[in-house]
């Protein structure tokens, strides 16, 4: 599993080399890392990927003077609170911060890796597509849900709209899943049937 | 089958957490049911698969898309840097000469009359200064701080002497043996030069006790908290450190100890030079770069490389953290600020803090900024720091 300060490497090809491959890999990386942060704290989503892509350019185009940042986590996480408090006129002007945050799972874990390994095309295939056709608020919210593990309060007021609109819209997805899945008529059955419950649990849990 | 399906319902929350392992009560809740429930095990782990499948690609998508937008900024920027920005940069530059001299000018005339206002304010919160009491062999109590540039005490043939800058030097070659004392209170860090040329910084809390001049075989002093010495070179007369007990000879180097009481080991950081440290007889050297630590009671010494930046940050005016607990960054700051730190019942921060702060600002806005990049919250109540949950 890598975090943080395990991309060393790709920060070094960047600064010195100018790597695109490195930066995107740290941007990858980086996207969902400092996503959680701050939609964890509340901030609106829009605002939160205004920042980061405003942080990366200006990453990219001071990618020459660089070379004398010590600590380049430090600095990608305490440039982009800076850039994220300015504007709610919240002074911080040094770097602290905590390394680990606690509750982000860092991915591709070696379990994920393990599974997509182990999946059949067919789902992986059907996967990608649905995805790709998803509305991009579903896949926003998706991402959040079941990728970064906030809670439904939680996304509700990052994305500022209501508890009961967050479930519409992530079981309205799910739906669609499902029916991808039965049109391609795929043997695995315990898929669908995970699909069912996992429907079944959203909808019970609006009612309750 | 039905039975759990509606479980599963209910649990919802809990069950993306499992998947995720974004909470351990929620994993461990999730392993101990499939331990009774064998049969559903398949069932569960196609469930959690799909999930994490469906959570990868999405967040792959998600993070692919604004990337894109990333590229497309990145070009344009390309283009327009080249039309503009020399014209921009110029106006730019005159513009914010102007403004920031103007400021400049302002701010300057302001902070004049503001001067008197200022220091008659005294502010709790305040960062501590220098400052230390020098207690002689007579049991003189001089406070260091408010004593005036020069000769302060003689005594026997030793002068002290307080330089323009605040230090304090020993010159001169007793020959009776007399100790004195430097206490920093809470608050407070003092430089000081014993008779044989040695550099001495305390910080705050900490006391040393030494000899006006050094006219035995060896050259003996003893601590309390934190100091950092620069000790003279004089291979005839070995240096001797004692602290809680335990002994660090030296020869001629520069290194810090850290033997506050409320910390859990004594630590000696080694910079330059060579030290043997010795507790409860056993005994280790020191290369530069290394660390000894010793816990209280305990015959063991352990020595392993570290920071030595980080060591000696408090003597250069910062608080530097790496990987520190909070209660390790709340003494610092109780012991710097003369704060009382209150804790609740059970503190659920576990964060690791990073970075560094100078030592100069006040006490709130280093918690404010605690506070933004930990998962914790202040209230400062006079001299008290009231921790929270957040």
């Amino acid at each position: 599993m890598k975090k943080g300060l395990d991309y060393i490497n790709e920060w070094d090809a960047f600064v010195q080399a100018e790597n695109e491959a490195a930066f995107h890999e740290l941007y990858c990386h980086y996207f969902k890392y400092l996503s959680f942060i701050a939609l964890k704290k509340g901030f609106p989503v829009n605002k939160v990927k205004d920042n980061i892509n405003d942080l990366f350019l200006c990453l990219w185009e001071k990618k020459g003077q660089l070379n004398n940042v010590v600590n380049f986590h430090n600095y990608i996480v305490s440039s982009f609170l800076r850039k994220l408090y300015r504007k709610e006129n919240l002074e911080i002007d040094e770097s602290m911060f905590v390394e680990t945050v606690p509750g982000l799972q860092t991915y591709p874990s070696v379990e994920s890796q393990y599974i997509a390994q182990h999946t059949q095309d067919d789902l992986s295939r059907i996967l990608k597509i649905f995805v790709e056709k998803l509305p991009d608020k579903q896949k926003q919210m998706i991402y959040q849900k079941f990728y970064l593990g906030l809670s439904y309060k939680e996304i509700s007021e990052t994305n500022s709209i209501s508890i009961n609109t967050v479930y519409n819209t992530i079981y309205k997805a799910l739906e669609k899943l499902k029916i991808e899945i039965g049109k391609e008529n795929l043997s695995a059955f315990s898929l669908a049937l995970a699909l069912l419950s996992l429907l079944c649990l959203i909808y019970f849990q609006k009612i309750s | 089958m039905q039975e759990k399906d509606i479980f599963n319902l209910l649990t919802d929350e809990g069950f993306c957490n499992y998947c995720l392992k974004t909470n351990a009560d929620d994993v461990e809740y999730w392993e101990n049911w499939l331990e009774e429930h064998p049969s559903e095990r398949e069932n569960i782990e196609s469930q959690k698969n799909l999930i994490i499948l469906l959570a990868n690609e999405t967040a792959a998508q998600v993070t692919q898309s604004e990337y894109q937008k990333l590229q497309r900024r990145i070009q344009l920027s390309k283009k327009n840097n080249r039309k503009i920005f020399p014209l921009i940069m110029r106006w730019a530059v005159a513009a914010s000469l102007i403004i920031s001299l103007s400021f400049g000018y302002y701010f300057y005339h302001k902070a004049q009359n503001n001067r008197q206002i200022a220091t008659t304010i005294s502010n709790k919160t305040a960062p501590g200064s220098t400052k230390a009491i020098l207690i002689l062999a007579n049991g003189q109590k001089i406070e260091l701080s408010a004593a005036a540039n020069g000769t302060i005490a003689t005594q026997s043939n030793t002068a002290i002497r307080k330089t323009n800058d605040g230090r304090i030097i020993y010159d001169g070659d007793s020959k009776s043996l007399l100790y004195n004392t430097t206490i920093t209170p809470r608050g407070g860090k003092f430089d000081l030069t014993l008779a044989d040329g040695t550099k001495v910084t305390l910080d705050a809390a900490s006391s040393i006790k030494y000899p006006v001049s050094f006219t035995g075989k060896e050259r003996k002093v003893e601590i309390t908290g934190q100091v950092y010495f620069e000790v003279a070179h004089n291979a005839a007369k070995p240096f001797r450190v004692l602290t809680r007990g335990q002994t660090i000879e030296v020869l001629g180097t520069h290194f810090n100890i850290n033997a506050y009481d409320d910390e859990p080991t004594i630590k000696t950081t080694l910079l330059e030079g060579k030290v043997s440290v010795n507790y409860l007889g056993i005994n280790a050297l020191l290369k530069p770069g290394e660390q000894a630590s010793v816990k209280s009671g305990v015959s063991d010494i352990r020595v392993k490389a570290v920071d030595t930046e980080l060591v000696i940050a408090w003597k250069n005016g910062l608080f530097r953290f790496s990987k520190t607990g909070l209660r390790s960054v709340m003494r610092q700051i109780s012991r710097w600020y003369d704060m009382e730190i209150i804790y609740p019942e059970t503190l659920k921060n576990t964060d690791l803090f990073e970075g560094s702060t100078p030592r100069s600002a006040n006490v709130q806005s280093i918690l404010r900024k605690l506070e933004v990049t930990g998962h914790v919250k202040f209230k400062v109540d006079g001299n008290k720091i009231i921790i929270l949950n957040k």
